[in-house]
């Protein structure tokens, strides 16, 4: 007996029982649905969010520090800000560092109408380290220190200004309970989102300026770049060190500082943020923490889809062993006319994989068009990706197979009399 | 005349929960090639039984059974298939065809299993159908037969693989008496042609077309002679 007449006579068994089969396959339709969906949308949300993790660069150091755990507001004249950055620059595998720092403000869109406003205070090599360039006029310069000028991110300038040239338009902003005029300068090409920065919906300003306003002359973030990816674990010791020592320098002068920077070395600081004066976070690791936990957020929801999917296999079973009884005389007849207990056994089986192929075929289909819709709910890409359909195939066949071959067997073990005298 | 079928001492014992049943307590018979032979009794006598260990569709409790001279009585599962599909050919009292299939179908299977190519199958299924007279009506259902057409169906698909014997259980049990001698002319008809025939009945008329006739009794052989 070939493959087409097994299939022909396959579907015409199944054929006859419509409703039964059809509720049998919805099982395994369901199953391998979402197990093929849950792939699809964890693999578009991780290319999303890798995508921005990477966005950021493999050779990129975030550096944060806690000066006011370890020093009165006032003191410290050492951690200003454009003195770290140069001595981070001036580290053998640092390539670049700029500061930055955030404040929130408002602004002022036609008469009376306000909204609120990003605001980055940053040097103008932060435009190099993140080959984020100018669209429309240029990014902020050295001669800008201090001066009221603004970049604004792509879609901010349209949203604030409308369509057409931006550049030498003035912006009311509030920020800090004080009212500036800030000129526009540039807009940046748009980017999207990198790492967790929007942006295109953020407004650049001198760090100086941002200084000005808030009194406050060190500052918490420094973006820094490793020369190459391979310098990056050397940069982090670099850091590491020059932060130890500036910060034991200032314990000299505090007590209260001794006790943590003793307590928490640098090495240990960068995972926890726990009294500890400051943190060094590299791209790499955040990227392989956030790998780790969608490796195991796809672990429990594939294994919620398996457990559907082994719902719909035992499904098969319980109708298959139904088919036995039902045609028990059909069985009878077969063996009467020459078919041995494989034949019947391959007869059975067959049936039992073709209903979870086609299940499978159709869960597939589903999956893929539950996993599209959640791409474009959750707006990330929609990943094509080969693994789904093989583990679709692969696990449809092996459930026809588990679940199909013990009503098989008994169908094959009919003792042929007593399966003619079947009513 | 060579001896087709040959049956030494055969007992069965079917167990019926606590019970043993003895269907049949040691029968010798010998049916040579080309006769036509009636197995008669009343019900309960193990007529079908003797009938199925000669087909192969039992296996005797004790005794030997053999066919063309080679004993099938330990033969495994598959092995007897196999023998079922190449050398005998049933006829039942219920027909016993798939419903869902076709007249053909129904002629095909046993060829199916026999491993012929689809298209010899159909030819020979078909020129089968043609030796019973229902060649025209290779695509009916069984549904849509009368009870003598499914009997001539059946009988092709016993015909199919060309088996030296046929081995028919009341084969006109569900028929009228009219299309029974039909049915029992067209046996006649396979005899002459060299063919052996073995028919189960209880009905006197049956057994008159046939040559030679067994009784049964009891699961014994009536008159403790059966070599013909």
């Amino acid at each position: 007996m070939g493959l087409g007449e097994r299939i022909f006579a396959g579907l015409s068994a199944l054929w006859t029982h419509k409703l039964r089969t059809g509720l049998s396959v919805l099982g395994v339709v369901i199953g391998v649905a979402a197990l093929v969906a849950i792939v699809s949308m964890i693999e578009g949300a991780t290319a999303e969010i890798s995508g921005q993790i990477v966005g950021l660069g493999a050779r990129t150091i975030t550096v944060n520090l806690y000066p006011t755990r370890v020093i009165q507001p006032g003191q410290g004249a050492g951690f200003l800000a454009e003195q770290i950055s140069d001595e981070l620059r001036a580290a053998s595998a640092v390539a670049e560092a700029v500061p930055i720092s955030t404040a929130s403000g408002e602004v002022q869109v036609g008469f009376n109408q306000i909204s609120p406003l990003r605001v980055v205070g940053t040097t103008p090599e932060y435009a190099w380290l993140f080959e984020f360039w100018p669209a429309e006029g240029r990014f902020l310069h050295p001669l800008d220190e201090g001066k009221s000028v603004v970049v604004l991110g792509s879609r901010l300038a349209t949203d604030l200004l409308g369509p057409g040239d931006h550049v030498g338009k003035d912006l009311v902003v509030n920020l800090q309970n004080e009212t500036l005029i800030l000129r526009v300068v540039g807009v940046m090409n748009p980017r999207g989102t990198v790492g967790t920065y929007d942006v295109d919906g953020q407004a650049y300003v001198p760090i100086s300026l941002l200084q000005e306003i808030s009194g406050n002359r060190y500052f918490s973030t420094y973006i820094v770049q490793a020369v190459g990816e391979g310098q990056v674990d050397e940069a982090v010791s670099q850091i590491e060190a020059l932060l130890d020592q500036k910060f034991a320098a200032l314990s000299q002068t505090t007590n209260t500082a001794m006790r943590a920077i003793t307590a928490m070395p640098g090495g240990a600081a960068r995972t926890t943020t726990q009294l500890v004066p400051y943190t060094v976070q590299v791209q790499k690791e955040l990227i392989q923490a956030f790998e780790e936990s969608t490796r195991t957020m796809m672990l429990i929801l594939g294994g919620i889809a398996a457990i559907s999917l082994l719902v719909g296999g035992i499904g098969i079973m319980n109708i298959m062993l139904v088919a036995v009884v039902e045609r028990t005389r059909e069985v009878g007849i077969r063996m009467a006319t020459g078919a041995r207990p494989g034949d019947i056994l391959g007869q059975f089986l067959f049936e039992a994989v073709l209903v979870c192929v086609v299940g499978g075929l159709l869960g597939l289909v589903v999956g893929w068009l539950a996993g599209a819709v959640g791409a474009r709910i959750g707006e990330w890409p929609f990943v094509f990706s080969l693994l789904p359909p093989v583990i679709a195939f692969a696990f449809s066949l092996l459930i026809g197979v588990v679940f199909g071959i013990y009503p098989a067997i008994r169908a094959s073990h009919l003792d042929p009399v007593e399966a003619l005298r079947h009513e | 005349m060579e001896d087709l079928v040959r049956v030494e001492g055969a007992t069965k014992v079917y167990r019926l929960g606590e019970i043993d049943v003895w269907a049949l307590r040691g029968v010798d018979l010998a049916i040579h090639q080309g006769e036509f032979v009636a197995l008669t009794g009343p019900s309960g006598s193990g007529k079908s039984t003797l009938l199925h260990l000669m087909g192969g569709l039992h296996r005797p409790s004790a005794g030997r059974v053999l066919l063309e001279g080679k004993d099938i009585s330990c033969l495994s599962r598959a092995e007897l298939a196999r023998l079922r599909g190449r050398k005998v050919g049933f006829v039942f009292q219920q027909f016993h065809l798939l419903p869902r299939a076709s007249a053909l179908a129904n002629v095909e299977l046993p060829l199916m299993y026999a491993g012929i190519p689809r298209k010899t199958r159909r030819e020979r299924a078909l020129a089968c159908l043609d030796k019973v007279g229902l060649a025209l009506r290779a695509r009916h259902r069984p549904g849509q037969l009368s009870g003598g057409e499914c009997q001539r169906v059946a009988i092709a698909r016993a015909l199919a693989c060309d088996p030296p014997l046929l081995l028919a259980d009341e084969p006109t049990g569900s028929l009228d008496t009219r299309t029974g001698r039909e049915i029992l002319g067209i046996f006649r008809v396979l005899v002459a042609g060299g063919k052996t025939v073995v028919v189960v009945t209880h009905e006197p008329y049956v057994a008159s077309f046939a040559a030679q006739q067994v009784r049964l009794l009891d699961g014994r052989l009536e008159d403790g002679d059966g070599t013909g």
